[in-house]
């Protein structure tokens, strides 16, 4: 009987002009990169001319001395798209998969991508500094939460990993907010309770984070399920990392989408590496797409350093889920330019110039490249954002600052400590927090 | 202890594959598991959640003090033919912790146990170790509260007995009950949350064996029923104080 409750889902339109998604097969798509046309490469022979670029081959000689078993596997399944891999250098995004946005809309996904950047440099800098305890970089992924961000409404439900909190970006949360969460002083609004860096964020229906990997799958799967129970046309979207699929919450999570078919957005981030384990442990010999075409849900891959691709392929899913068609599976193919965390150090178990050797390149400089090349962009331009995005998240660190520091506070009042376990204060608590002095 | 829902299937899998089988078959396996707080690792990384263990028939739960008796016991729990959850304290792979986070940092060298003997040996489960003896009060304690209480005790002047319990199942009620039977007066102190928590259990088992020993309610200082904060840590993690004001209230009346 489920099945009929989401049949009921209504029609919305959110089509994205020039694309008849309809015409486009996900099936076709699963073992190739879907992207955009200007950012076309390939794997084999890039030829020359394109900045930071290597020969895929040259990259697994590289990684033959060290890494062998990893890159053996990246060069296995990136040598299986061939078919699609056609480089052209002029920059310009053709294809079926071309969303069509407007310049204006690029721009500012090009400002939150190096807004999330500036952010991530400024609080890498202030946990060297002893500042905060811990910190997660986006580095190089900053088109995931972005562009998909961007694809969705605001109504739209998000259940994060940790890697993407640019999605908060998108729908205008204050840096400062961001900053103060992660200090946890007197201004974060999970009153000093979580780890920094899981963030919460109702206004925005940002979820808040876990540890626990995975476990945001299923329950972006029974959110969506609820919304449609409802009959709401609102989409669940949810990301996990490539190592966190070999869980079993990604299964149990992917099952009940097959089954009852919510409006969910399902999207394995595929960012190489599981802190220091490559992604081929987890996938095995076939792509994190297939896992979800196995479940007989339509599974795409793309490329995940492309901006307007990456938008493309989330606003078919959620138009999709929108219209009452059910899940969808998205490999984001994509690259983690940094360390897992302020607590990893990557170059133990991978060459320490792999990331600027990614094939893929880095999204910023891509549709920094792409905007100069319509005519929409310039260097200049870019390098003024820059020092102006510097200067900003200096001046917001400071700001947060004056909410409190983790060393000397203020932090949350100490008699919250016992608010929110429950909706009320039940008298044993009240007991406890009385014997606490308050 | 962040991969609770993994590590609950897999020990209900471990715990109901041994009855199931009518005991034809074992389950010999030993779960490693870092737990507890003190290192600033929010809700997530500081949960104590031996109690959940101890709450499910076929299981053994160990909680070692320190280096020597991690790895006697850890020899034992893998020689064990049940299964056995092994928690290891988190603030303790680095040294001992006192429960002062301004306090510098200790080292396992300058420690008793802190030594350990690199041949094979074994400690058995089930047998509780007196880190310290004494007749005014017992002291119950596990994994890193055992440091906290021992300081405590140091500190306030009392002349309690600290009993480190080394492993709560199987548990060593022989020690427990002849030490508050001469003592007439106990308190428990655990870093897990209070309700439902390890210390009903044993507070429950000595009113049971020692009723008419006791000159006092047992108390239980134990962390508060609130998951584990990250920015009030220290407001959350049993201090030194609280013991000792403990202490003091079962010796001189409630």
């Amino acid at each position: 009987m489920s099945h009929i409750a989401f049949c009921q889902i209504k029609y919305s339109s959110i089509g994205v002009a020039g694309i008849n998604y309809a015409q486009l097969d996900p099936f076709a798509y699963t073992r190739r990169i879907i992207n955009s046309g200007d950012l076309r490469y390939s794997w084999e022979v890039p030829r020359t001319g394109y900045p930071g670029r290597v020969n895929i081959s040259s990259l697994t000689s590289v990684a033959e001395t060290t890494l062998k078993p990893a890159f053996q596997h990246n060069a296995d399944s990136l040598n299986k798209n061939d078919d699609t891999c056609q480089r052209q250098d002029d920059h310009r995004a053709v294809g079926p998969w071309d969303p069509k946005l407007s310049p204006a809309s690029l721009r500012r996904g090009l400002k939150l991508m190096m807004t999330q950047r500036s952010l991530d440099e400024r609080m890498e800098a202030m946990q060297r500094q002893g500042r905060l305890s811990f910190y997660v970089k986006s580095s190089g992924e900053e088109a995931v939460a972005i562009a998909q961000g961007m694809a969705l409404e605001d109504r739209d439900i998000l259940f994060p990993s940790y890697r993407q909190p640019g999605l908060q970006l998108v729908r205008g949360r204050s840096v400062v907010d961001m900053m103060c969460q992660y200090i946890t002083n007197s201004r974060d609004n999970n009153k000093g309770r979580q780890i920094p860096g899981h963030y919460n964020w109702n206004e925005g229906n940002f979820v808040s984070v876990s540890s626990p990997v995975g476990t945001q799958f299923p329950q972006a799967v029974g959110c969506a399920m609820a919304s449609a129970s409802r009959g709401e046309d609102t989409v669940t979207a949810t990301w996990i990392g490539d190592g966190a699929t070999a869980e079993g919450d990604f299964h149990n999570a992917i099952v009940f989408a097959a089954a009852y078919r919510p409006p969910v957005i399902l999207n394995v981030v595929n960012n190489q590496w599981a802190i220091s384990t490559p992604q081929s442990f987890a996938r095995g010999s076939a792509t994190f797409a297939a896992r979800g075409l196995g479940y007989d849900i339509p599974s795409l891959r793309v490329d995940g350093n492309d901006f307007p691709a990456l938008f493309s392929v989330t606003a078919w899913a959620a138009e999709r889920a929108r219209r009452g068609g059910g899940p969808s599976l998205i490999e984001v193919f994509t690259y983690r330019a940094g360390p897992h965390s302020t607590s990893d150090d990557p170059s133990g178990y991978r060459p320490r110039d792999e990331a600027a050797h990614w094939p893929l390149g880095d999204p910023i400089e891509r549709l920094k490249t792409h905007l100069i090349q319509r005519g929409e962009w310039s260097q200049s331009r870019h390098t003024q954002l820059q020092a102006q995005l510097k200067a900003e998240m200096s001046a917001r660190y400071k700001e947060a600052e004056s909410y409190g520091t983790l060393k000397d506070g203020p932090l949350a009042p100490k008699s919250t400590l016992f608010d929110d376990v429950y909706k009320a204060l039940p008298p044993h608590l009240r007991k406890q927090r009385q014997a606490f002095g308050y | 202890m962040w991969q609770f829902s993994a590590k609950m299937s897999a020990t209900s899998a471990a715990s109901s594959a041994a009855p199931r089988v009518c005991r034809e078959r074992f389950a010999p396996v030993t779960l490693r598991s870092p737990c507890g707080g003190g290192i600033r690792g929010g809700l997530w990384h500081s949960q104590s959640p031996e109690a959940y263990y101890t709450h499910t028939p076929g299981l053994k739960v160990v909680v070692p003090s320190t280096p020597r008796d991690a790895k006697g016991l850890l020899l034992t729990a893998i020689e064990d033919d049940d299964p056995v959850i092994f928690f290891e304290p988190k603030r303790l792979y680095n040294g001992p912790f006192a429960g002062d986070p301004k306090a510098p940092a200790q080292k396992w060298e300058s420690h008793i146990k802190g030594q350990v003997d690199e041949a094979y040996f074994t400690i058995p489960l089930g047998l509780a170790e007196t880190v310290k003896t004494g007749t005014e009060v017992t002291v119950l304690a596990y994994g890193t509260m055992v440091h906290v209480c021992d300081a405590a005790i140091k500190h306030s002047g009392i002349d309690a007995e600290l009993i480190d319990l080394r492993s709560l199942l199987p548990l060593d009620l022989e020690a427990i009950t002849r030490s508050v039977c001469k003592t007439g007066r106990c308190v428990v102190v655990h870093e897990a949350t209070r309700t439902s928590g390890f210390g009903a259990e044993l507070v429950a088992q000595i009113q049971e064996e020692c009723f008419y020993s006791l000159e006092a309610p047992v108390l239980r200082v134990t962390g508060w029923d609130t998951p584990y904060p990250h920015a009030l840590e220290w407001d959350y993690f049993v201090s030194q104080e609280r013991v000792i004001e403990a202490l003091r209230a079962v010796l001189n009346g409630l």
